[in-house]
Formats: structure tokens, C-alpha cells, sequence
């Protein structure tokens, strides 16, 4: 399946990256954030001195001084959990854009676990910003705002797939949509055993400026129905990895990934077992695999929790500016401790690397930076010592990283001022707005 | 009447796409985002202001605006206009300390009597069209004093008959160049009339003191390739003569395609839009096709006050106008009518007949608009929000759940709250609120 050749109005870019810093003390004597652009050029900042509706019922699983260890989502601290960022934002907060002083820069965790875990995986041309955030639970399907609530609309996925033979319906956001080439591929199962469904549509697109209600209905009803151009197929297959089919986790909530040639990327978070990054080729003319699952990395966790123990626990994924490298994590140690996260190719799903940290205090946060490299933070990295909040940046267009092996990053420090003059632990989170960041 | 073809430079000329500011009262912080729900930036009132000391109990979400008239009226869907807000002035950089309110009573004079602006997609109005009888006055987008104004008792301008009456029943088309100006005459009988200039755009950046007046006169002596008529007509829903509001402020909507979308609210009784197509030549011969009508409780219009009743709002691309009133008193509940300007005659709506709680709507993204329910923010709750939007059910015809949607229905509306932190930590009924100054949207 060839890349469309699109060309994209330097116009219709979004600005690069901004990355929010955030640290709130022990006793919440000095708490606060700022706002860097992708070249760590500072945009704003401010402290912070009131209490909105998410802090006031949130409380310190808001603070960053501290460690959860094995804590849930309630926690203390629990913010610096590495399952707190996705593309759509941060968990817990949502900070302006230009930094400016804000009484209200919470989001409800909660409210965000009802919907954001079932966000799939959306690759936009280059540059361009997903605008929607496709909703995947079982057979409905809803079309958000990126990161809102609320919906466009809500549809039935089985209106418009083969569903005979099928062996199972189970899907907690196995869904992605790549607008290069207009592929909306959703993975359906029961335990091991999967169909996966792909609608391609070039005559419509799913990251229009304004999406249209109606359009993912029309999307998938030409493409099953074969008209306008566009197609439907189905492929059925099995996966079974090391205790694949104990978990919810592993069996229903996998990150994947339409590549721009054809083939889906696939990262399983297998709970107290593994993580693992793997590769089909689907077949469009026939209902097998053209190529079943090919591994290209596998790493352990400790003892640690999927979505099986609630909606609040799992993989998340982010995705580079560019739209060419997709970021899927999950906690190392119980809920949100540590990280294993793959990094997988758009434009070659079979290309991919991985990094690790046994870490069993707290998690890492993860933000886009430039074009097509990612900020990762440890959040144990003491600010104090004039070193601020330090930062690393992950570079899988690096032409001497192996396949399948280990990327690794270089922290900086120095760069990112915090707000208490003493031990603190602050994060970095994804905006929800770019706008004042460099072009 | 065709459309006329002109190039937007996309990006250069045209605005930011839309952004809304979040306030409550309570703790007085706002906060402002962008189409996406980016946040943007966020600050909070200056208490010590001027405005904000005559008028801080209508900016109040201590409560919810019930059967309030003034108390709370930051929650009333009226109080959202083309203009902005009459209330507060979103200060589109945020910060701290800002003196940001507005005198309704002054505001609302001007502003409920302004015209419908359909401009180029992309391009805000820059300026407002203010009828009232005839005064005729160009302001500043949302200001309160004209800068050019002409009599429309003139008979170079117009056939004046005995059509003397309205409160901001037109539109201008910026597509089309098109004026229209409904006058009325009392019990029901209206004229409309039809001014097409080919050279002068009344929202035109550059617009020029008396260039107003020479687009009429130059379209009514037929000058200069300019074209004038007029169409008389009754219109008739029921007890409509029975309230200034249904009479004289008709929302009207002056369609790329030449048709004419109305819409009506008749206090206490209903609602009602519709649409004519207009013949061209001077003279009778046209008649309103009622499309939509949905009932209203004891409801208040113009007659009680400048600021009540119907008003509306465009979308960035001017595809769609949303008009609407209150469903109960001065500001709770909503009946809203979408017009569509590339042809008025589709139309959709959505009513919530809700007594006690506020609502609003802003316009977001290209064509669509956002909307807020103001109920209690505290418990974990936070804000209300959904989004409408009417040209995906014009374009694709589906009714957002799978179904067919038909002209004239009901669009598709899914409320989650939860949404967009809020200030304070008790009880609190936020809002949204139209923004004058779109920077910093996305584009």
C-alpha cells in the first residue's frame, strides 16, 4: 500500500512540540509550571496558589516530591506515573500554552480513564496534528475531538465488517487510522485469536481541519460496500505470546500500528510477564495473513497491572511531530513505576527499538520534541543541585541504531528551571495546545 | 444569485480558527482555549474594575440563572452574540488582574439590533451592520458607536411605503455583496429589500466613510452595475403580533444561493424558522416556508429589555448561523435553529427545555460550535460540555448515532461532563463565553 503523495501546506503544520514542566513540593509551598518550545526556549511560566475542582479532589496524587512505588492511581505522587501522558495530554494536568498564571490547570484523571485508554493510535500527514482521537470498545466506535469527552458521533463497527467466523469482538482501542494512506484498521479477538479489519478510503479523510459527523460512517460503509474507490478486507490470525491469554492487557489493549506500507504494527503489554513489538503484513485479497507475527523485540516486567485492574492502568502510546515514530509504553512495576516502551517506524512497522527501566519508585514521562524526536524524563531526577529539570531526548531516525535494539538519550541539565529551590522532582507533560512554539 | 469568486489567501488573511474563554465567578479565574481544547491561557478578573463593580452580579456562577433576569445572566445563551459577549471581553492573552467586563445595557442596545454577517470563510467581520428602523450604522466589529451611518427613510436608499420598523431583521452577504433589510409595517406585512453592489464590499477592511450610502443609492438608481428590489410579504406563526421580539427582530439569513433564512421567537409561545426565495424583481409574490418550530415556555423577549431574547452566531467559515433564545425567563434552558448560509432553506435545531440551568453555545473549529451546560461544577464534576455540527449532517446525511437525518431535524448532541478544570472547590455553574479576539486558536 503505497504513501499517498500528499502534499502538505506548510500552512496546515502544526508548530513543533511545546513541552510542559510541572513540580509541586512536599507541602505544596511552592508549586508551579512553565512552558518550553522544542528548542528549549522558554515560553512562560507561573506559580500557582489555588486550589481548582481537580485539586481540590485530587490532592496529592498531583504533587511530584515523592515516590508511589507500587501505589495505584490513587497514590500520592501518583502523577509521575509513566501511564499519565498520551497524544492526547497529560492525566492530571493541562497547562496553557504561553505558561500564563491559571487557576484551573487540572484534568479529572478519572474522567479521562473513561475514555482516553480506548484512543487508538491516529498517524496524520506530516506535521499535521491528529483532530480527532477514535474511540474503540468492543464493537462502538466514537469519533472525539482530539482528547475531548465529547463525541461527533457513535457507531457500530460491526454495521460495516464481516463479522462470520469472527472469534471474537473484544477491543479496547486496537484501533489506528493513517491519513498518508487513508487505512482505518481495527483488531478485534478473543484471546489469541484476532480479525483484523481494514477499511482504506482515499476519497475521504479522518483528520480533516473540521471533521464532518457522518464521515467515518461514510468512511466505512463505501469501504465495505466497494464503492467510490474504496475497499474493505479482513484477516484472521493468532497470537500467542508467554501468558498472553491471562489478561485483558495483553489480549484486548495492544497499541497498533497502520504503516505507511501496508504492514501493522503490533506492541503487546503481557502484565507481570513482558512487552513485545511485533509485525503482520496483511493480506487484502485473501482472509490470512500474508505475514504473521514477526517479533522484533521482547523485554520483561516485574510484577505489574493492565487494564484488567481498571481503566486507569495500561500502555499508552504518543506519537513524534512528524507522525513517523510511535511511542508505545507501559509501567515496568506495578501500576506505573519503571517503563518498557517501543518505539516503532510508521513508514516500516518492522522497524523498531526499545528502551527499559526496572525503576520501582516512580515512572518516566513522555513528550514530542522537534520534528521526529521524543522528550523522556525519569522522574526520580532530583532538580536540586543546579540542575533543574533534566530531560532526555530519544532519536529513532538515527541511522546507527540497530533494529530491534535499544535506544538510548543523553539528560540534559541546567537548561529547564523548577520552581522550589531545594529537592524536587519535577515532570514534563504533552500540551494540549502547540501554538507559540517554533516552526 | 451566484457566488461570487474571489481567492482567500488561507492563513494570511484568514483568522485563527476559534477560541473560547472558560470563566467562573467564583475565585474569578478564566481560562481560554483553542478549537481543539488546546489550553491556551488562563488568568483571572480584576474585582476592583469599573465595569466589573456595576456589574459583577450578572457575571455571577454562584448559582444557577433559573428565573433570574439579571442576577446570573452570564449563563444565558443570549448573552453570546456574533460581537462576542456581552458581559466580558475575553482577553485573548489572559494574565492577572484584568479588567475585562462589559455594560450589558449599553452593549446589548447595539448589539441586538446588529445584522447577521455572512463574510468570506475565514475572514471575521470587521464590521458590525446596526438597524434599528432606520438607523442604519456601521460600527466597529462589537462597538458601541458608529462610524458611518445613513437614514433608511431615504428614498434614494429605498421604496419606503410605510415599512419603517426593525431591530436588526438582516444580513449581509460578503460573498455575494448582497444587502438584505427586512422593514416592517405591523401585523405581520414586511418588506424586504435586496441591495447587490459589485465593486463596494461593505466588509471590506478598507471601507471608506460614505461608501455605505453609495452602495445603496448606487444599487437603487442602478448605477455602476449595483441592483436593488424589494419583495413585501406576510408572515404569520401563531401570536406573533402579540410581542415586538416576533415582530420586528426577525434573525435573518442572507444565503449564498440567494435564498432568505428567517428565524422567529415568539415569547412564551414557540420558536419558528423558515425560509423565502426571493424573486428578483420587485413586488409581491414571495412567501415564508416554515420549516422548524419548537415551543417555549414563559419567555422573554426585546419587549422587556434589549437583551433578551433571540440573537445568533456565525461559524469561522460562515457556513452555518446558529440562532436562539432561552427556552424559560430571561436564560435557562435553549431553542436553537441552524441556518445554513450556502442555503438557508436547510436547517436543523436542538431544544433543551430546562428550567434552571443556563447554557451556551460558541462557535469552534471551522463549522461547528461548541456547547456548555452550566450546571454545579463541584463534586468532581467540572464542566459540561458537547459539540454540534450541522454540516457533517448536511454533508454525509447521517444523524451521528447511524441513522438517516432529514432537513429540518434534530442534531446529534452528546453532553460528558468532567471536562476542563474549573476554580474553586464548591458549588460553582461555569461558562463558556463567545471570544471577540481569536488569537492564538489553531489554525
Amino acid at each position: 500500500m503505497a504513501r499517498l503523495s500528499g502534499f502538505v501546506d506548510p500552512l496546515e503544520q502544526d508548530p513543533k512540540p511545546l513541552i510542559g514542566s510541572w513540580s509541586a513540593d512536599n507541602n505544596w509551598g511552592y508549586w508551579g509550571y512553565s512552558v518550553f518550545d522544542s528548542n528549549l526556549t522558554n515560553i512562560g511560566g507561573s506559580d500557582y496558589s489555588n486550589n481548582g475542582e481537580v485539586r481540590n479532589n485530587f490532592g496529592d496524587r498531583w504533587a511530584t516530591y515523592g515516590s508511589f512505588g507500587s501505589g495505584s492511581g490513587g497514590a500520592t505522587y501518583f502523577i509521575k506515573s509513566t501511564t499519565m501522558n498520551q497524544a492526547e495530554g497529560n492525566w492530571q494536568v493541562n497547562i496553557p500554552a504561553d505558561g500564563q498564571y491559571s487557576k484551573s490547570p487540572g484534568r479529572n484523571p478519572d474522567s479521562a480513564s473513561t475514555f482516553w485508554p480506548y484512543f487508538g493510535v491516529h498517524i496524520g500527514q506530516e506535521g499535521v496534528r491528529q483532530r480527532v482521537s477514535l474511540y474503540v470498545n468492543g464493537n462502538t466506535l466514537r469519533v472525539h475531538p482530539r482528547g475531548a469527552l465529547h463525541c461527533y458521533e457513535q457507531i457500530g463497527i460491526d454495521w460495516f465488517k464481516n463479522a462470520t467466523g469472527e472469534p471474537g469482538a473484544a477491543s479496547y482501542g486496537m484501533v489506528s487510522y493513517n491519513d498518508r494512506t487513508r487505512q482505518l484498521v481495527i483488531i478485534q479477538g478473543n484471546g489469541n485469536s484476532y480479525r483484523l479489519h481494514s477499511w482504506t478510503n482515499k476519497g475521504r479523510s479522518l483528520n480533516e481541519k473540521s471533521y464532518l459527523t457522518g464521515t467515518i460512517y461514510r468512511f466505512m460503509q463505501e469501504a465495505f460496500n466497494g464503492t467510490n474507490g474504496a475497499s474493505y478486507f479482513y484477516n484472521d490470525f493468532s497470537w500467542s505470546t508467554t501468558n498472553s491469554n491471562s489478561y485483558a492487557e495483553s489480549q484486548y489493549h495492544m497499541r497498533i500500528i497502520a504503516g505507511d506500507n501496508g504492514r501493522v504494527g503490533l506492541v503487546r503489554f503481557t502484565p507481570s510477564n513482558h512487552t513485545v513489538h511485533a509485525w503482520i503484513q496483511p493480506n487484502p485479497t485473501g482472509t490470512s495473513l500474508t505475514t504473521t507475527p514477526q517479533q522484533i523485540s521482547l523485554i520483561g516486567v516485574t510484577t505489574s497491572y493492565g487494564i484488567e485492574q481498571g481503566s486507569f492502568y495500561g500502555q499508552r502510546s504518543n506519537i513524534t511531530w512528524d507522525n513517523n515514530w510511535v511511542f508505545a509504553y507501559s509501567p515496568y512495576y506495578y501500576y506505573g513505576a519503571g517503563i518498557n516502551m517501543h518505539v516503532v517506524s510508521v513508514a516500516n512497522p518492522a522497524v523498531g527499538y526499545y528502551y527499559q527501566s526496572g525503576n520501582t519508585d516512580v515512572g518516566f514521562s513522555v513528550a514530542p520534541i522537534q520534528e521526529n524526536k521524543m522528550a523522556i524524563r525519569f522522574n526520580n531526577w532530583n532538580a536540586d543541585g543546579n540542575v533543574g529539570n533534566q530531560i532526555g531526548i530519544m532519536d529513532p531516525a538515527n541511522s546507527f541504531l540497530s533494529n530491534g535494539g535499544s535506544i538510548g538519550y543523553n539528560a540534559q541539565s541546567g537548561v529547564i528551571d523548577t520552581y522550589p529551590p531545594n529537592t524536587s522532582y519535577p515532570i514534563i507533560t504533552p500540551m494540549t495546545s502547540w501554538f507559540g512554539g517554533s516552526r | 444569485m451566484a457566488k461570487l469568486s474571489r481567492i482567500v489567501s488561507p492563513g494570511a488573511e484568514q483568522d485563527y480558527l476559534p477560541n473560547f474563554m472558560t470563566w467562573s465567578s467564583q475565585d474569578n479565574g478564566f481560562e481560554i482555549f483553542d478549537s481543539y481544547l488546546g489550553h491556551l491561557t488562563g488568568g483571572h478578573n480584576y474585582t476592583s474594575s469599573e465595569l466589573w463593580n456595576a456589574y459583577s452580579g450578572w457575571t455571577s456562577t454562584s448559582s444557577n440563572i433559573s428565573s433570574n433576569s439579571s442576577s446570573y445572566w452570564i449563563q444565558s445563551i443570549s448573552c453570546n452574540t456574533q460581537d462576542g459577549n456581552m458581559l466580558l471581553s475575553v482577553p485573548a492573552k489572559g494574565g492577572r488582574n484584568v479588567p475585562f467586563n462589559r455594560n450589558p445595557d449599553t452593549i446589548a442596545g447595539w448589539w441586538s439590533r446588529n445584522a447577521s454577517i455572512i463574510h468570506e470563510p475565514g475572514v471575521r467581520n470587521p464590521w458590525s451592520i446596526h438597524l434599528n428602523n432606520n438607523y442604519w450604522a456601521l460600527t466597529v466589529r462589537g462597538s458601541t458607536g458608529a462610524w458611518d451611518s445613513v437614514d433608511g427613510a431615504n428614498g434614494n436608499y429605498r421604496d419606503v411605503g410605510s415599512f419603517n420598523s426593525t431591530y436588526g431583521s438582516g444580513s449581509y452577504n460578503q460573498r455575494t455583496r448582497t444587502l438584505c433589510i427586512i422593514m416592517g409595517s405591523g401585523s405581520n406585512n414586511y418588506r424586504a429589500y435586496f441591495w447587490t453592489h459589485p465593486t463596494i464590499d461593505l466588509m471590506s477592511k478598507n471601507l471608506k466613510g460614505g461608501q455605505f450610502s453609495q452602495f445603496l443609492s448606487d444599487a437603487k438608481a442602478g448605477y455602476n452595475g449595483a441592483k436593488y428590489f424589494y419583495n413585501d410579504f406576510s408572515w404569520a406563526t401563531s401570536n406573533s403580533t402579540g410581542y415586538n421580539e416576533s415582530q420586528y427582530k426577525l434573525k435573518t439569513i442572507m444565503g449564498d444561493n440567494g435564498v432568505v433564512g428567517l428565524m422567529r421567537m415568539t415569547p412564551s409561545n414557540q420558536t419558528v424558522s423558515g425560509y423565502f426565495t426571493p424573486t428578483g424583481v420587485s413586488g409581491n409574490g414571495v412567501s415564508v416556508t416554515n420549516l422548524i418550530a419548537l415551543g417555549l415556555t414563559t419567555s422573554y423577549g426585546w419587549d422587556n429589555g434589549d437583551k433578551y431574547g433571540a440573537q445568533h452566531q456565525v461559524t469561522w467559515d460562515a457556513s452555518w448561523v446558529a440562532t436562539y433564545t432561552p427556552y424559560y425567563y430571561y436564560g435557562s434552558g435553549f431553542n436553537i435553529h441552524f441556518i445554513c448560509a450556502k442555503d438557508p432553506s436547510k436547517q436543523y435545531y436542538r431544544q433543551d427545555g430546562n428550567t434552571s440551568v443556563g447554557m451556551q453555545i460558541v462557535p469552534v473549529m471551522e463549522n461547528q460550535f461548541l456547547m456548555c451546560a452550566s450546571n454545579n461544577a463541584d463534586g468532581n464534576v467540572q464542566m459540561y460540555l458537547g459539540i454540534v455540527n450541522p454540516e457533517g449532517h448536511r454533508v454525509n446525511g447521517t444523524d451521528g448515532g447511524g441513522g438517516a437525518i432529514g432537513n429540518g431535524a434534530s442534531l446529534y448532541l452528546d453532553w460528558q461532563y468532567k471536562q476542563l478544570d474549573t476554580p474553586y472547590t464548591s458549588t460553582n455553574y461555569p461558562v463558556i463565553v463567545a471570544s471577540s479576539n481569536w488569537f492564538g486558536g489553531s489554525r
